[in-house]
């Protein structure tokens, strides 16, 4: 049996959907990169302090600044990474929630979306 | 139809049609990530285990025992080198929604714009296999000391929270 659209009840279902997403995934997302930044800031201090104490030459010096250049680019990627991940979970709850409104409405079993 | 939609505006009604039609026409479910793979998760935390292994045992050694390090060295390099082998060859999605929003795979633009949604893994233990083979050059020819061990030990402990946090991400 078909029900009334009611626009202002999908609306607040597809924030819903939404949020429960985001805010799951801001909290590892949070967590990462402030690891990486604390991790990342260890390791120029590190590179400072060996290279004034002489502690390494000049090899292991570009060595290790070029690794931290590798590290920063790759955190940068990762973080795409993961917000992508994040977006195609959003997209896909908010299909999922449209698919049942319309379900809902027209009071007919639609086909899962692929 | 029309006689179950309450009229609350024609803006809301227009950008909802416009989801659902956006959503119908890009096939609706979509996948802007490669997929799980249990297998290079399980081969990355068997591989991070033996090196974290590797950095305890250095921190109590001298140049002149290199030798009883050398095959631990080469087979913990040959584990993330084979584990980045495994990530690059893993499918890519494509999705025929990027398509439509002008940013998927389109003959007439250059190659690196098709990289957007590449995993980060493979570079990621590019860097982890380099930084081992220099520790292990270092170890060889000069010896490990306390300072150089912590330069090592922080560098590669950026890179492997990086691929674990990606990789274990991908379980949705």
């Amino acid at each position: 049996m078909a029900h009334p659209f009611d626009i202002d009840e999908l609306v607040q279902s597809l924030k819903t959907a939404a949020s429960d997403v985001v805010q799951k995934d801001v909290t590892t997302l949070r967590g990462f990169s402030e690891r990486q930044l604390q991790g990342m800031a260890k390791q120029a201090a590190w590179i400072a302090e060996a290279t004034a104490k002489a502690e390494i030459d000049a090899n292991l010096r570009d060595f290790f600044l070029n690794n931290l250049e590798d590290m920063a680019r790759n955190f940068a990627t990762t973080l795409r990474g993961l917000l992508a991940v994040t977006i195609e979970k959003v997209w896909n709850a908010l299909v999922t929630t449209l698919w049942k409104a319309i379900e809902k409405a027209a009071g007919v079993a639609l086909p899962v979306p692929i | 139809m029309t006689a179950f939609v309450r009229r609350r505006g024609d803006r809301a009604i227009a950008a909802m049609v416009t989801l659902v039609v956006v959503a119908l026409a890009s096939g609706c479910a979509v996948k802007l990530a490669p997929g799980y793979d249990r297998t290079l998760v399980d081969g990355l935390a068997e591989a991070n285990e033996n090196a974290m292994t590797l950095f305890a045992s250095v921190s109590s050694s001298s140049r002149e025992t290199f030798d009883r390090r050398e095959n631990t060295y080469n087979r913990l390099i040959g584990k993330f080198d084979a584990l980045r082998m495994q990530a690059q060859a893993r499918p890519t999605p494509r999705p025929f929604v990027l398509q439509i929003l002008g940013i998927g795979p389109d003959p007439t633009k250059a190659p690196k714009d098709l990289a957007l949604l590449d995993a980060p893994t493979p570079k990621i233990l590019r860097t982890v296999v380099d930084t081992l083979t220099k520790m292990r050059d270092t170890d060889k020819t000069q010896g490990l000391n306390e300072q150089l061990i912590l330069g090592f030990k922080n560098s590669y402990e950026i890179s492997i929270d990086q691929v674990l946090t990606y990789e274990k991400a991908l379980e949705r």
